[in-house]
């Protein structure tokens, strides 16, 4: 075997172990995240508590705020995402109607330009 | 090559396919982080979260719940998170109703969870199953990591029903599915009380200090009342502070540093009477030294 290819060898093998340590044994840890990373069901309870939020200060303008935190998707759409989680994840009448709400409330709401 | 160089040219080979691959996963292609929980969320994030939390209790009156969520925050202080978190939100102006449900927040999570009242029906509650870690994925484009590598510390233990999922693509993993787990359910907060009424107007001499406004507000039951939002007046002045954001005072504790010379007025925001006259006044230590006392005013809600 030439001893290019056997340096080249050599090259990949340490470039595995250079990966499985940076991927695996000492990765970017996740910390300072943010909530659009959040998984779909801590998401979907977020935006429930928007929801629940909403009740109290009937804020349209401040739901889609705190709603902005969970990515660059219109709030209508991020509120649609979680009623379909909560369909199909058994959510209470209560909580379900609460999405329904925001989300039909959002939908109506005009950001003043 | 030379083969009198001998087989160090296969170690070079190593160490330079090791800082590629350690650059690579690093910097070209870090582990990438989907589906985090909310303990890992950044610490201002946390607050907004902790806001909510209130909020959302406020609304529903649900102290199993609020707990539930709080818990995902991985708090051991939470209490005093809170506590902090309320005086913040006074001192930026927040709305008052945001300040006493943080104020009310922090009760519940001082509360043990097993003494939290949960006199509502149990229903099915799908989420907040407990939290495996978060899924790794590696992406293929370059990218900057924003988080400096660090040891490995993993801050959840998952559970052995649940198998993190994969996520080939980067893209936001599918969630667990229902497990079924009793929350009480949602229930509209109970109607606010009648009036405060003062019960007790006291100076006590308790040493060298600042001269101190106490007021401590209770139920008919002698229960701290936290959350109480208690309007100050003086001159062209006005101050707005909440009990119970010093929950190891007192759940229905607030207190407030008066200055020499000024003449306050006190009321209650719940529409309590005008308390007037209210000024530092000085009285005798055990030691016979002049100092400032402390005024404590006692409300009830009869």
């Amino acid at each position: 075997m030439s001893r290019w290819i056997k340096f080249l060898i050599a090259i990949g093998i340490g470039a595995a172990i250079g990966l499985f340590y940076s991927w695996t044994i000492n990765p970017v840890q996740v910390v300072d995240s943010t909530p659009d990373t959040l998984r779909l069901d801590y998401r979907s309870d977020y935006v429930l508590m928007v929801a629940e939020a909403y009740q109290l200060e009937r804020d349209p303008a401040a739901a889609a705020q705190r709603l902005g935190r969970l990515g660059t998707d219109p709030a209508v759409l991020i509120v649609q995402q979680a009623v379909v989680f909560a369909e199909t994840a058994g959510y209470t009448e209560i909580d379900l109607n609460l999405l329904v709400q925001l989300r039909d409330a959002l939908q109506t709401w005009n950001p003043s330009p | 090559m030379n083969d009198s160089r001998g087989p160090w040219y296969l170690l070079t080979g190593v160490m330079i396919g090791l800082a590629l691959g350690v650059l690579w996963g690093w910097y070209v292609a870090p582990v990438r982080y989907t589906d985090t929980q909310p303990s890992s969320l950044r610490d201002d994030y946390k607050d907004e979260y902790r806001t909510l939390i209130a909020l959302a209790y406020a609304y529903n009156g649900d102290p199993g719940r609020a707990q539930l969520r709080l818990a995902l925050l991985d708090d051991p202080n939470a209490p005093e998170s809170l506590a902090a978190l309320a005086q913040r939100a006074n001192a930026l102006g927040r709305p008052a109703f945001e300040v006493q449900a943080i104020s009310q927040l922090a009760v519940v999570a001082s509360a043990p969870s097993a003494g939290v009242p949960t006199a509502v029906p149990l229903t099915v509650f799908p989420t907040l199953t407990p939290p495996p870690a978060a899924t790794a994925t590696a992406t293929s484009g370059p990218e900057t990591p924003t988080e400096a590598p660090q040891s490995p510390t993993p801050t959840a233990t998952p559970p052995p029903t649940e198998t993190p999922e994969p996520t080939g693509t980067g893209t936001v993993a599918p969630t667990a599915a229902p497990t079924g787990t009793t929350f009480p359910s949602a229930t509209p907060q109970p109607t606010p009380g009648s009036p405060f009424i003062l019960e007790s107007r006291l100076l006590t001499c308790a040493g060298p200090g600042d001269p101190l406004l106490v007021v401590r507000t209770l139920d008919d039951s002698g229960t701290g009342v936290p959350g109480v939002e208690i309007i100050l007046t003086w001159t062209e002045n006005e101050e707005h502070i909440f009990t119970g954001l010093k929950p190891e005072l007192g759940l229905g504790y607030a207190d407030f540093s008066m200055t020499a010379g000024t003449v306050y007025t006190l009321r209650l925001a719940d529409g309590s009477q005008l308390i007037t006259d209210i000024q530092p006044e000085q009285c005798e230590s055990s030691g016979g030294q002049l100092v400032w006392g402390v005024l404590e005013l006692l409300f009830v809600r009869p």
